[in-house]
């Protein structure tokens, strides 16, 4: 929401930067200057073809490349005399090699120092023709990598077992394999000065919007930070609204979903080093969708989903309806439900009010606790703080048992929201009705769920609405919003993705 | 690096808008000021379950009960007099230093007799317009008796004025031998037809009768009050509470013992009773005759005369004796409905939607019509054996 953004930096400074990074001559003192205290440059002069005048040195950085590839793709055939004769010059020799004198497949000349050393720091060996002032470059990364594993968070009964690693080529294979189409298209970029990340924008050529597309592709360009090593470095240059705690875009560390995010027209984003997926534009019914649900029976899915909406709706309520209940209205609870709330109120020193926000700072700080901590000494955190400690505080009448049902519900009840980033808004909106109700009662909710719902209508993902298709001019949307159709009968694509082609079946 | 405040044109629009919306909404529901004024320590809340009306030498006198809740609450029982009804419950409320008494969740209303026929007019025009209390109130009017005595008499835990209304209730709502109607139903039905039906209790001495160790007094069912016009009118009694249930189409389930014609009495459960009424009209407009059709279902309880089995003619008789019962008793009814001008049973809805040229084009108000109108009560009884195991030879089985 645009009210937040009252604060703006005074004078701000622009970001020096200068292009190129580096200006020198290639060569291979100079390569050594530039690299100069990195232990892991390794560096060799070698005789091409055997030659004692057509020496070159090779470069690359230990634990990027892999050194059987070096010596085997590179080191071998260079000095084979059969294969490149250093005799005939440096730029034969350079041509040579070129046209396959050298086994390994990815060979390409580099002239300038800067591109020279973007491809050393992705994991290239490096021949350095000092005298012609070039160098070749050969595809040797390692294959050190972490093995694919099953999916963390984004769990499924009756799914693929796989999920994203680090290694961003890898994490593009597996889309691959889900849609073996040239019509999927991934285009590569690279964000973070310093960092140099590589970033893979994927897409259905004919299914994804060409405005999206543009638009996402203009935001990465105007991105000139230091360093992407989180998905937050990117999500918030991204974001359409980046002080809003809603998220924006959605992330998934299944191929299988973010595959079928890119059927319906959404755009992907791969970043090398996160084993995550960005898609975007993202709506919040889409967040409220589990990946399991396409491969559940069309009513079990509506029906859990519509579970998952009212667990949402109540997990936000809650504890603000209580507040404002138990002090201001106390007539809109039936007699025995309010006997039993005095009855448990009964001895306890704190208002309600302090009750309830004390409850759920405790709850907060339980599972901030619960997931620093290692798995084992998270969940014995958890069973301490929420048996021993909640029972214990009950009985010494410091909290009422009501007020920790109350809170428990609320919190057990927001962990049913599937996206990590939307759930911990929701705890956010939380707080911010239990003040509401606090000092407005059921007025103040509903002021409280007036200015919510009035922030979620204003805030808008790459030209779509967030509570699409809820906000669009289809009277029935709040149906296709929460609930499943059988697939037969789901031959459309989202409208407000305006896809080229809307039809995805007969 | 320093920050400066920094709000657009637009944005600041947007905020000041943002800032009047909640003001504006406050406006609309006139919740100005009374947000704060509406916090209760809902610890220190004692719930008022029954309150209790009579007439006081200055105007009201308001008893309530807070009804046994909690086992670490005394039930309170105080009585108050004040000028006006309001005034009462401001004086109630914070009858103690620590606990407040809270109106919202009174379940009943006693109404002393005396009150009820010096005139109601005030207390339905303070329900009407009450925030504190609920309109869907029960209503019970106190017969030869105050509504203070019956709270103030009371005992504790079961024999508490709250659990006997409560009881009472349900009793009477599955016996037909009377029926709760709350508060919002008796002044619909003042406004529609200008008289009301509201339960009649009498407060009965429990000494001796009931194994409580305090209180003498518990309130019990004892038929009909009508009110015509915002007073109390008369009583109907409990034998004839049976009749107007279904004449109103109340359910019922009740026993009557009646004469069987063989020299005995006889007990039977009236399980269904229909009724049908109608107006005869004459040329020149007026009502000439109400015309009361009434079918009723029952089964054979307990007979006194020597019968092994119910034969047809025992059967017959039996049916006889009891068609003559229920007439009587609706006459009795429709007898006092005119006597007292007093249209109860909502006759005038029943027979305009019957007649309503008819009921358009009456020369005097209903009520005085109604009494110049001849009754003709004809009352079909068929008592079954169906259920009785003895009468329908599932003994010889």
């Amino acid at each position: 929401m645009k009210l937040f953004n009252l604060f703006r930096p005074k004078n701000p400074q622009p970001h020096p930067e200068k292009l190129p990074h580096y200006n020198d001559t290639i060569c291979a003192k100079s390569l050594k200057a530039i690299f100069s205290d990195c232990s892991d440059l390794q560096t060799r002069e070698l005789a091409v073809g055997g030659a004692k005048t057509g020496l070159v040195t090779i470069f690359y950085l230990d634990g990027l490349v892999d050194g059987n590839s070096v010596s085997e793709t590179v080191v071998r055939p260079l000095t084979d005399a059969g294969r490149c004769c250093g005799e005939n010059g440096a730029r034969a020799s350079m041509d040579a090699i070129l046209k396959g004198a050298v086994y390994c497949a990815n060979a390409t000349e580099k002239r300038e120092m800067d591109k020279l050393v973007e491809a050393l720091v992705q994991g290239f060996t490096a021949v350095v023709f000092d005298r012609e002032h070039s160098a070749l470059v050969f595809e040797t990364r390692s294959g050190v990598q972490r093995s694919i594993s099953e999916p963390t968070i984004e769990k499924a009964v009756k799914g693929a077992k796989d999920a994203f690693i680090e290694r961003l080529r890898i994490n593009t294979m597996l889309v691959r394999r889900k849609l073996r189409t040239p019509k999927l298209k991934m285009q590569s970029c690279t964000v973070g000065r310093e960092s140099g990340t590589q970033l893979v924008i994927a897409y259905v050529e004919g299914i994804a919007n060409p405005k999206t597309i543009e638009a996402l592709r203009l935001r990465l360009d105007s991105i000139d930070i230091d360093g992407v090593l989180a998905t937050g470095n990117l999500e918030e240059y991204l974001s359409d609204a980046p002080r809003s705690p809603f998220p924006l875009i959605m992330h998934t560390e299944r191929p299988d979903r973010f595959a079928y995010n890119l059927l319906d027209g959404r755009v992907g984003l791969l970043i090398d080093g996160l084993p995550l997926g960005l898609l975007l534009p993202a709506t919040f019914s889409e967040m409220m969708r589990v990946p399991e649900a396409r491969a559940q029976h069309y009513a079990i899915a509506s029906f859990l989903r519509v579970l998952r909406y009212f667990a949402a709706f109540v997990s936000v309520l809650l504890p603000a309806l209580y507040l404002a209940i138990a002090m201001y209205h106390q007539e809109m609870l039936p007699l025995k439900m309010l006997l039993s709330v005095i009855e448990s109120k009964q001895s306890v020193p704190f208002s309600t009010g302090v009750e309830i926000i004390g409850m759920l700072v405790a709850f907060e700080l339980l599972q901030e606790a619960g997931f620093r901590l290692p798995s084992p000494i998270g969940e014995t955190i958890g069973i301490i703080g929420a048996l021993i400690v909640g029972q214990s505080a009950v009985e010494a009448k410091v909290v009422s048992p009501i007020a920790v049902i109350v809170v428990a519900m609320a919190g057990i009840m927001g962990y049913t929201v599937p996206n990590q980033d939307l759930s911990s808004a929701l705890r956010l909106c939380r707080f911010f009705m239990v003040l509401c109700a606090l000092f407005g009662g059921m007025f103040g909710v509903m002021v409280g769920l007036v200015l919510i719902f009035y922030h979620l209508c204003s805030l808008e993902s790459f030209g779509v609405s967030y509570l699409s298709p809820l906000t669009g001019d289809k009277p029935l949307g709040i149906f296709s919003m929460i609930l499943s159709v059988p697939l037969r009968h789901n031959k459309y694509r989202e409208e407000v993705l305006e896809t080229p082609n809307r039809r995805n079946q007969k | 690096m320093t920050y400066t405040l920094y709000i657009g044109r637009r944005r600041a629009k947007r905020l000041l808008l943002l800032l009047i919306f909640p003001l504006f909404l406050s406006c609309l529901c006139g919740c100005r000021g009374s947000i704060y004024a509406n916090y209760r320590d809902t610890a220190e809340l004692q719930l008022v379950q029954t309150f209790g009306l009579d007439r006081g030498e200055h105007g009201f006198e308001l008893s309530v009960s807070t009804g046994s809740g909690l086992p670490e609450q005394p039930t309170v029982r105080i009585s108050r007099p004040d000028d006006s009804i309001i005034g009462g419950m401001e004086e109630l409320r914070d009858y103690s230093p620590k606990n407040e008494l809270y109106f919202a969740h009174t379940r009943y209303c006693l109404l002393g007799e005396g009150l009820a026929r010096y005139s109601l007019a005030e207390y339905f025009d303070f329900m009407e317009r009450s925030s504190q209390l609920r309109t869907d109130i029960v209503l019970f009017i106190a017969k030869d008796s105050t509504a203070k005595k019956i709270i103030q008499g009371s005992g504790e835990k079961s024999s508490e004025v709250t659990e006997g209304l409560s009881s009472l209730e349900r009793e009477v709502r599955q016996r037909g031998e009377g029926y709760p109607f709350n508060c919002r139903e008796v002044i619909r039905s003042l406004d529609e037809y200008g008289s009301a039906l509201v339960c009649a209790v009498r407060a009965s001495e429990t000494k001796g009768a009931l194994l409580t160790d305090s209180g003498d007094i518990l309130p019990t069912s004892d038929g009909y009050a009508v009110l015509r016009g915002d007073k109390l009118c008369g009583f109907l009694d409990p034998r004839s509470a049976v009749g107007v249930n279904i004449l109103i189409g109340k359910p019922i389930y009740t026993s009557i013992t009646f004469p069987d014609g063989e020299g005995g009495d006889a007990t039977v459960y009236l399980s269904r009773g229909d009724a049908k009424i109608s107006g005869a009209w004459s040329e020149d407009g007026t009502l000439s005759k109400i015309i009361t059709e009434v079918s009723i279902v029952a089964e054979p309880g307990e007979l006194q005369s020597p019968q092994t089995r119910l034969d047809a003619d025992y059967l017959a008789k039996l049916n006889a004796a009891l068609e003559r019962e229920m007439t009587s008793r609706f006459t009795r009814v429709l007898r006092f409905s005119q006597d007292k001008e007093a249209d109860f049973l909502g006759l005038y809805g029943i027979l305009r939607r019957g007649s309503p040229r008819e009921i358009s084009n009456l020369r005097e108000p209903f009520p005085a019509a109604l009494a110049k109108a001849e009754l003709v009560v004809r009352v079909s009884c068929e008592i079954s054996p169906a259920m009785s195991l003895k009468d329908s030879g599932e003994e010889d089985r």
